[in-house]
């Protein structure tokens, strides 16, 4: 089995929780609090990499240690703690609100400066589409507002927008719902396989260890165990 | 913008800012907009204007020419226009706007200066006489330009200012007036009854027909100090306007007369005994004396309505309560408050003569200020220093008296976050001055102790933005780490034996960082 270490980072109310709660629970609350510190939660998907290795014909079990952060400004001291060592990071917006795209880029630009390319995968969402299903994409409409439906919003930032943010930058992307829940799990999928791919050599290797490794690397419980007849021995 | 009427040119084309079509409420006349309307009122009905009559004069310029606007204005004699400057077509420009003038924006001299402006700068109208001098009294009105505006003797830019105080006082003095005899009314009443009470008891107590005659005295001598309203027209209570019925029954208040109930909830009337009642009016001239007839025991009350009771006695209460000592934190917070009054008299000087000192070191560094000025900087130094010694220690002081009720408990805690803030606050100047006396080598080494008593105060080498950021970190790092341990707490109940591991490397994490922010803070972290 595989661990991998993931944050959520981003804006206030952007949905990072709701999106967390989505993926691990598969609930949606309308009435969420805002998160205090940082959450921490985890699940295990399989995943099915086509390497051609013969040992996961079955599926990689993956599991995800995931760290929800607080988006208010006060919590920002605790981000580095959780997205040092991270393997992925979840930067969330909300594609109603304006400048919650610009606070993901802040957080883009402070994760490539503090923890390095290489190791990160970066995976920039757009929360909430359910709020523009009748927009469906860069065209704005307002006359989607003027529905009799109170919850419809107007998109504020365009997929095609994000999208090409997301390509200058190398980051993977994706509009989701956490209410629906569209997309969110294979947001996980994907991580799960690209950081898969990214690490293979080092599973594979590990994997190997073990497998050549054989009955060397383990230990004989028996040896360990306190002669019956040894007289100095408390269990007689 | 079209308007009607025969003096017609300036309101429409001044109107810069088209808010809302008014007119004028003496004539009906439209305008564009209100400052159209308000020059209207002042030129054609004279308001704002001593003089008596005053003919629609206004006359105006375009293109050099003038066009008489009003038949009377052939009268009036011309206003000077030797000064006025000449208009050259194409090169004349616009005196505010520097705009080239033309027909269309228009080119008007200012009456006063004299020079070209388009119609949008030329907004105002000031009183000139005929050689174009200001002459507010008999001058009549002209367009003129803002510079002139401005500049008139007596002008300002936030209007006129009449001061109402004498007229709120005399509204205000009536009022109390009649306040103040009603009070001696209930006074006089007040002072009646008691003593008609007194004798009364006095002449019956002790005699058989106490009991009989008592009561019958005592309600027609009632009914003497004031008249009782008749209770048949009276059917809800005159303060909590509930209906009187079987249960809630009428009463009269002796000193007002007015029919109120008895609810002991909504307190509209009391039955009050005498003794506790001239002992709280103990200032009016009663013919018995509380402690000499022993008032306090007799067994007479009268009833009085809450409005009497409030007009006698709440008056009489504060300004005893005034006159006693205050409890010990208010007494504290006082003298708090006058030292921090010294400190607030002396940071000024101090920092002024502080940031000379600065300038001149950094003007010259190797100059050695004058030491006048530096004994004089010391002695402000300790000065303040001392006080600040003398507010903190007040401060430790009044946080250790113990608060009677929750109400002082809270007062007490908001001083204590005050009078933290204020030290914080304006002890910062004080920090600054050891890092330029410092090189100046030995010679002021001599305030070491004070120096050291400063940082005492001080938070050390840190800024307080810095100390709040660290105390604002060290408050979330700890909310977390409780937060990891109660979900370390739920995983183990659920044997999440993996989790754990995870958290408890987090939690380790935390504390570190715990440890690191709070050994940064030193004295200023939490206690």
């Amino acid at each position: 089995m595989l661990q991998f270490k993931l944050v959520l980072l981003g804006d206030s109310s952007v949905g990072k929780s709701s999106i967390v709660h989505r993926f691990v629970k598969d609930t949606f609350d309308e009435l969420r609090e805002s998160t205090i510190g940082a959450a921490f939660l985890s699940q295990s998907i399989t995943i099915h990499p086509n390497d051609g290795n013969e040992a996961n014909a079955k599926g990689v079990v993956v599991k995800f240690e995931i760290w929800d952060t607080a988006g208010q400004e006060r919590y920002k001291s605790l981000a580095p703690m959780y997205y040092r060592n991270a393997n992925a990071a979840l930067v969330v917006y909300d594609i109603t609100q304006e400048d919650s795209l610009q606070k993901a880029r802040n957080w883009v630009d402070e994760l490539k400066n503090k923890v390095g390319d290489d190791d990160l995968v970066i995976y920039l969402l757009g929360n909430k589409v359910d709020l523009c299903l009748g927009t469906p994409d860069a065209e704005i409409s307002q006359e989607s507002n003027e529905d009799g439906d109170n919850e419809q919003k107007v998109r504020a930032i365009s997929t095609e927008e994000a999208k090409q943010y997301a390509q200058e930058q190398g980051l993977l992307f994706r509009e989701v719902s956490a209410k629906t829940g569209e997309g969110v799990k294979d947001i996980f999928q994907e991580i799960g396989e690209k950081l898969y791919d990214l690490k293979r050599d080092e599973i594979l290797s590990k994997q190997n260890r073990q497998i050549n490794g054989g009955n060397n690397g383990q230990v004989d419980i028996h040896l360990q165990r306190p002669s019956t007849n040894d007289p100095t021995s408390c269990c007689s | 913008m079209v308007s009607n009427g025969t003096s017609s040119d300036t309101p429409s084309n001044l109107s810069i800012m088209d808010l809302e079509n008014v007119s004028c409420p003496i004539c009906l006349k439209k305008f564009d907009n209100l400052q159209a309307l308000n020059k209207h009122l002042d030129v054609e009905h004279e308001f704002n204007s001593n003089e008596g009559s005053l003919g629609s004069n206004e006359s105006s310029t375009v293109n050099g020419k003038a066009t008489k606007v009003n038949s009377s204005a052939d009268k009036v004699q011309k206003l000077k226009r030797s000064h006025w400057e000449k208009l050259q077509k194409g090169i004349s420009h616009c005196q505010a706007c520097g705009r080239t003038l033309n027909n269309e924006i228009g080119a008007i001299n200012c009456k006063k200066c004299g020079k070209l402006h388009c119609r949008r700068h030329l907004p105002n109208m000031i009183k000139l006489d005929l050689s174009a001098r200001y002459e507010p009294e008999k001058g009549k009105w002209y367009n003129c330009c803002h510079d002139c505006f401005v500049n008139k003797p007596g002008y300002n830019d936030y209007g006129k200012a009449i001061d109402l105080t004498q007229k709120f006082f005399k509204l205000r003095n009536m009022k109390k007036e009649d306040k103040n005899l009603r009070l001696l009314q209930l006074e006089n009443r007040f002072v009646r009854l008691v003593n008609g009470l007194v004798t009364l008891y006095k002449k019956y107590n002790g005699s058989i027909i106490y009991n009989l005659k008592m009561n019958n005295e005592m309600s027609k001598l009632e009914r003497t100090v004031t008249p009782w309203r008749d209770d048949r027209s009276v059917l809800y209570c005159n303060i909590c306007s509930e209906p009187f019925g079987l249960l809630l029954r009428k009463h009269h208040c002796r000193l007002c007369g007015m029919i109120v109930c008895d609810n002991t909830y909504r307190n509209c009337s009391n039955q009050i005994d005498i003794g506790y009642l001239v002992s709280a009016a103990s200032d009016l001239p009663f013919d018995y004396d509380t402690e000499r007839d022993s008032l306090s025991e007799i067994p007479v009350s009268v009833r009085l309505c809450s409005h009497c009771i409030s007009m006698l006695f709440v008056g009489r209460k504060f300004s005893k309560d005034v006159e006693m000592p205050l409890s010990g934190i208010f007494a504290k917070y006082e003298s708090m408050q006058n030292i921090s009054k010294v400190i607030d008299s002396l940071l000024p000087t101090f920092e002024d003569s502080l940031n000379n000192l600065k300038l001149e070191t950094f003007r010259d560094s190797k100059r050695v200020p004058d030491p006048k000025n530096l004994n004089e900087l010391a002695r402000l130094r300790h000065k303040l220093l001392n006080s600040f010694n003398l507010y903190n220690t007040l401060t430790r002081q009044l946080i250790c008296i113990e608060p009677r009720n929750h109400v002082e408990r809270q007062l007490q805690n908001s001083i204590k976050t005050a009078s933290a803030a204020y030290i914080n606050e304006k002890i910062l100047p004080l920090k600054s001055l050891p890092a330029i006396l410092n090189p100046e080598g030995p010679k002021t080494q001599k305030d070491e102790p004070e120096v050291k008593k400063l940082s005492q105060l001080m938070i050390e080498n840190m800024t307080i933005k810095e100390v709040k950021e660290l105390r604002q970190e060290l408050m979330v790092l700890k909310e977390q780490s409780y937060l990891i341990e109660s979900t370390i707490q739920d995983y183990k109940k659920q044997r999440r034996l993996e989790e754990i591991v995870t958290l408890n490397k987090n939690l380790e994490e935390l504390h570190s960082r715990i440890h690191t922010v709070q050994s940064k803070l030193g004295d200023n972290g939490f206690s």
